[in-house]
């Protein structure tokens, strides 16, 4: 099995964060599959695993997983994104005109939003996207790695298509201390304005977490801007809006799978040799109407893990000792094990059988809430409750 | 015993108080019943009805095993009022009305059946009528929900309890805008549509939701929306609480109700945890037995005397 990055903690965060993260790391097609099982519509995941396919060579099946990515994540208002799955889907095939204008169409119908790059790419005609589209190179960075520092030649304008980052503005002597704003995805950011003259960066931005950008150099942009000057005028007014932090939670469309409030999972299944009922304990944070990611309790047996893995299993979701909702049969689909030494966490990932009409109520009303609203509601709960 | 209540010289029918709250098992029972036993202490004539009648217990916890009578009872035409289905308890002051669940639930109640306990509910001879409504967020228990005029919503401080008590706030919202626009298709769809917090109009609050009415439709019922929804006002109840922290609780769905609902949700207190009572629902003892100055009922008085100080809706 996989080692992981010393930081990973899955039995506090979403499984699914940390594999987008990079923290958990998933390195074969065949995992990745077995993972798009259990949540089918996440588009995270498939550009991953379309990342994956391409690294390999697989260009047939990379094709056809950045063109899934594009299409769920524009479907979450994720244009950026979209827009990135895109370019990299067309990099193996280059698209027809009507597949050009067909997807500047889309844009325009499913895009929008409060977040710079998506009132930016929500707002270009087809000919502006595409020349954007031509022009945006992709840049990968590890947290801690910088962009730019103070006093630096600027050269290039940023959109963050995931991870975050901070710009830290320069301490003046006798001033108060200087603080970071943070950035995130779908935040523009670079001092290049004015295109026509040299530019110096105005702050320290660096990356606090694994992080993806897509950039174009101020030459570039400014040859692209001469014909395309209305590209300038939103560029330049976007680049400068930083968002509250404390607002950033409301306003940013983060993933496209819905990420549940931690909840206690009991599994229950039939033992190998005596037919006997067995159960193991667990925690989610990962959890759709479709399937599931359980982080099993550290003390679940090795002989419990295997055997679950050849039953159906029934999942019932608890709250403390009490039953939330009950009655969830599925099939693991994915498992993983992570962290080394004597105590690894194992992972299952189970999908979901069809379900009772009464069940699939009782799941959707526990999923229903949006990103946002759980978001908020946990962030006040570690705020004004958790002891 | 009943006669005690309907000599008195009544003008006003009396006040509802519904009792929701996302699932089963955070206590919506046992608060029911202290803030029913509350009313009756301070001389307040009480009834309380088990409005779970899918899953019809209220009676267990005052020591009733099979009860003699029940809504169904009235339901079925066996009695013309509920007052002649209500039955006494040790609680001076205090009647309850048991469901019955073998017979009906909720979920299948018709229209018409809906509407005769309402209107039945509301001419029961008493001060206030205590509901306490079953775990979920059906339609008929919404609607029992929104037609109360206190609404009250118990959640336990863990997250997930305050994610569920948040959903069935947020359904009845929804319930609320649904019933509203249920002749008009266009408003009708875009609601519906709301709902579903992934939809692709990128509506993602009820006051976007308004905005859209306003800016697509006519604006007028835009203002007709938010009138109905300033008329829903949950009073937020914490149970179980063990920590003075824990009745923060309240406060989340407060604030997130304010935020993404356009509702003004009002902190009720809570109730701390309370051993007796968890010993007495095990021996099926009548909670009316639970001592008065046990932290349950101290809580239940103060949650009243709160109530009964703020205007409802």
């Amino acid at each position: 099995m996989n080692a992981i990055e010393p930081h990973a903690n899955p039995d506090q965060e979403s499984v699914i964060e940390q594999i987008l993260d990079d923290q958990i790391d998933i390195n074969s097609a065949e995992e990745f599959e077995n993972l798009l099982e259990v949540f089918p519509d996440n588009a995270g995941l498939y550009r991953k695993f379309a990342d994956l396919l391409a690294g390999r060579k697989r260009l047939d099946a990379a094709l056809l997983a950045y063109h899934k990515a594009a299409t769920l994540y524009l479907d979450a208002g994720l244009v950026l994104q979209s827009i990135v799955a895109k370019i990299l889907e067309w990099s193996i095939v280059k698209p027809s005109h009507r597949e050009g204008l067909d997807f500047h169409a889309m844009v325009r119908r499913k895009g929008g939003g409060d977040m710079p790059s998506q009132v930016l790419f929500s707002q270009l005609n087809y000919e502006e996207m595409v020349a954007l589209m031509l022009r945006l190179a992709r840049v990968r960075l590890s947290p801690g790695e910088a962009v730019y520092d103070t006093g630096q030649e600027s050269t290039d304008i940023y959109f963050i298509v995931s991870g975050e980052l901070t710009e830290t503005l320069p301490q003046i002597e006798g001033a108060e201390p200087s603080t970071a704003i943070a950035l995130a995805e779908n935040d523009i950011f670079g001092d290049i304005f004015p295109l026509e003259e040299e530019s110096l960066c105005l702050a320290r931005v660096a990356a606090t977490s694994a992080v993806e950008l897509v950039k174009i150099s101020k030459p570039v942009l400014k040859a692209t801007c001469y014909r395309f000057p209305r590209i300038r005028e939103l560029l330049e007014r976007l680049s400068r809006i930083r968002t509250p932090q404390g607002d950033r939670a409301w306003q940013t469309v983060r993933r496209s799978c819905r990420y549940c409030l931690p909840a206690d999972i009991k599994i229950e299944f039939m033992s190998d040799d005596t037919g006997e009922k067995r159960f193991v304990h667990g925690t989610t944070r990962d959890l759709s109407t479709g399937g599931i990611c359980v982080v099993l309790k550290n003390d679940t047996s090795r002989s419990h893990i295997d055997a679950l893995l050849k039953q159906k299993p029934t999942l019932t979701i608890l709250e403390g000792n009490r039953t939330v909702i009950d009655g969830l049969i599925g099939n693991v689909a994915w498992r993983k094990t992570v962290g080394r030494g004597t105590r690894p966490t194992h992972i299952v990932g189970i999908t979901f059988d069809p379900m009772a009409d009464e069940t699939a109520i009782a799941l959707n009303a526990f999923c229903t809430i949006s990103n946002d609203e759980q978001d908020m509601i946990w962030n006040l709960w570690n705020h004004l409750v958790r002891h | 015993m009943q006669n005690q209540y309907t000599e008195k010289e009544r003008t006003q029918s009396p006040q509802i108080w519904a009792v929701g709250g996302g699932k089963g098992g955070i206590g919506k029972s046992v608060i029911s019943i202290l803030i029913s036993m509350a009313l009756a202490e301070k001389g307040q004539d009480t009834v309380v009805i088990d409005g779970d009648l899918g899953g019809a217990n209220l009676h267990t916890f005052m020591g009733i095993r099979t009860p003699s009578r029940t809504l169904n009872d009235f339901i079925s035409r066996q009695y013309a009022t509920l007052d002649e289905v209500c039955m006494g308890t040790e609680q001076k002051g205090l009647r309850i009305i048991c469901g019955a669940s073998e017979v009906l639930t909720l979920a299948n109640l018709q229209y018409t059946q809906k509407i005769k306990i309402l209107q039945a509910i509301s001419k029961i001879e008493a001060d206030h009528v205590i509901l306490d409504l079953g775990a979920g967020t059906g339609f008929n228990t919404l609607d029992f929900f929104l037609s109360a005029h206190r609404q009250i919503v118990v959640m336990t401080p863990q997250p997930v309890a305050i994610q569920n008590a948040y959903a069935f706030v947020r359904n009845a919202v929804y319930r609320t805008l649904s019933r509203l626009t249920s002749r008009r298709p266009s408003l009708g769809g875009l609601v519906k549509a709301a709902m579903d917090p992934k939809n692709d109009m990128r509506v993602r609050t009820v006051s976007t939701l308004l905005d859209r009415v306003a800016e697509y439709g006519d604006p007028a019922d835009a203002v007709e929306m938010a009138a109905h929804l300033k008329r829903i006002r949950p009073t937020l109840i914490t149970n179980m609480a063990r920590e003075p922290r824990d009745k923060n609780a309240g406060q989340i769905i407060q604030m997130v109700s304010q935020k993404h609902l356009t509702i003004q949700a009002e902190v009720g207190g809570g109730i701390y945890f309370d051993p007796q009572i968890n010993a007495m629902v095990s021996a099926m003892e009548p909670l009316t037995r639970v001592n008065r100055d046990s932290n349950a009922i101290q809580s239940a008085l103060a949650i009243v005397s709160h109530l009964e100080n703020t205007a409802t809706g």
